[in-house]
């Protein structure tokens, strides 16, 4: 059991995390198990509570710059409005 | 000198004539009348008549004019046709080069989007098994829509006020007028090339149909439905459909539900982490509380407290094993002993006492002689003991009588 995967999404994580809690709270696994089971869903949770507690995600608008596009920070227009 | 009536045309020259009679003497004019014969030739050009009660006109629609048309012209339909009247020389008749033509009754665009429906249903680009599911956690949403526009400032308040984490970024799209489809289209492959994106909107805020139309445009509706990431639309408000909403993968009613529906509350999915903790923490208590339990009842257990106690236990055993053994021995004895005196019932039916029973007697020599079996045996006036069933006769020898056939 590898409780140092890295997971890809959240989706994948929390599917995980469920089933490790279900599997622990079963009670029909040794407590060696149990104790895998427990680290693994700490560290489940550890990687959600990082990603969302990195910086703030700034509004980003796309600008093509020599036929790339770059990430720019997006400045809302007061006026102009066309729907 | 001819008269008119004798004046001599050739084909050619009277066609010219009434060519350039009926050319120059109508303007480009407007027509109203219903749809028949209608021919779309593979050369692209297409080919009708208008008829109304009385009469037909037949019309042309050059494949350059044609191509500008919204709406595909069936037979049935009623449409006001603009253009001008021409001669086709070589066929000899008369026609009208269609420069527009309108719907009459219904709109254009409802024409258009009830026909490109139709098409693009029977293809199968509406069908719910195409449809992806919408991750319940994205973290990048691709966004196309107008940077100026209403949709991207209400999901982007929406956004922040929800979850801060979930990183929006926009594809600045013409969102109406000549070529918004292609600008829309442009947006929604550049996200779906990218990896980093986990679902895209695209949409914009309430308008016209004509407003609106891009969305029903057909390449963009099926960019729409060809687009490999989920993808949700957001056009215009509640009761617009358009055809991009159902080839999406989510349709949202307005862009701001198409904010809420994408993006996930942060306080909510941290709480359901704290739950998730707690069951943990719980569970693995549990399972602590249950073991030291199991511990305790070992420790308690006599083996340990006075271990005589356990060597007493099992002499007790040992000895009860032997009373046991006993008990079986004697019951295997009884058994035997039951199956002997059957056998001796059995050896008892064979016994001379039982032949007695039947009626027959022993005669010995009295007292105490031997069986007599032969008369030569006896002799007369001797005393001899029969034997019977019930008990013993003493009697005297009366007569000796030998059977004639033994010696």
């Amino acid at each position: 059991m590898s409780a140092k995967k890295n997971y890809k999404d959240f989706e994948s994580a929390l599917a995980r995390l469920e089933e490790v809690t279900d599997k622990l709270e079963s009670g029909e696994t040794t407590l060696e198990e149990s104790i895998a089971l427990y680290t693994e869903g700490m560290e489940i949770a550890a990687f959600c509570t990082k990603v969302l507690s990195e910086a703030e995600k700034k509004i980003a608008v796309l600008k093509e710059m020599n036929g790339k596009f770059e990430e720019v920070p997006f400045e809302e227009h007061e006026g102009g409005e066309d729907k | 000198m001819q008269s008119e009536e004798e004046k001599i045309y050739t084909v050619t020259a009277v066609t010219r004539l009434i060519k350039y009679t009926l050319e120059e003497s109508f303007p480009s004019i407007w027509v109203e009348g219903e749809i028949s014969n209608y021919i779309h030739h593979s050369s692209g050009h297409r080919y009708l008549s208008l008829k109304d009660e009385n009469a037909t006109i037949k019309l042309t629609i050059w494949r350059s004019v044609g191509q500008g048309l919204k709406f595909e012209p069936e037979d049935g339909m009623k449409v006001r046709a603009f253009g001008d009247i021409s001669v086709y020389e070589k066929g000899g008749n008369y026609q009208l080069n269609v420069k527009r033509l309108v719907p009459v009754g219904v709109g254009e665009l409802e024409i258009a989007f009830r026909q490109l429906y139709e098409k693009l249903s029977k293809e199968g680009l509406f069908e719910p098994d195409r449809k992806i599911t919408i991750p319940e956690y994205p973290l990048k949403v691709g966004i196309v829509t107008s940077p100026t526009g209403a949709a991207i400032r209400d999901m982007i308040q929406i956004g922040r006020r929800r979850n801060d984490a979930v990183q929006l970024i926009l594809y600045p799209a013409q969102v109406q007028g000549k070529g918004a489809e292609l600008s829309i289209i442009a947006g929604i492959e550049y996200f779906d090339r990218r990896s980093d994106i986990d679902v895209i909107i695209t949409g914009r805020g309430g308008g016209s149909l004509e407003d609106l139309w891009a969305f029903n445009e057909e390449a963009l509706v099926r960019a729409i439905a060809d687009c490999r990431k989920p993808i949700v639309t957001a056009i215009g408000h509640e009761i617009d459909t358009t055809l991009s909403d159902l080839a999406a993968d989510l349709r949202a009613p307005t862009p701001s539900a198409a904010a809420e529906l994408v993006i996930w509350d942060k306080t909510a999915f941290i709480e359901g982490l704290k739950e998730y903790l707690q069951r943990l923490r719980n569970a693995l208590s549990a399972m602590a509380e249950s073991k030291r339990a199991e511990l305790n009842q070992l420790i308690t257990r006599p083996v340990f407290k006075r271990p005589e106690t356990f060597v007493r236990e099992r002499e007790q055993y040992l000895d009860n094993l032997e009373k046991r053994f006993a008990a079986v021995g004697k019951i295997l004895f009884e058994k035997q002993k039951n199956g002997l005196s059957l056998a001796l019932s059995r050896l008892e039916s064979l016994s001379p006492l039982a032949i007695l029973k039947r009626g027959y007697a022993v005669i010995k020599g009295f007292p105490g002689g031997k069986m007599i079996r032969s008369i030569s045996a006896v002799n007369k006036d001797e005393t001899v003991e029969a034997l019977l069933n019930d008990g013993s006769l003493i009697a005297r020898v009366e007569e000796i009588n030998r059977n004639k056939d033994t010696r």
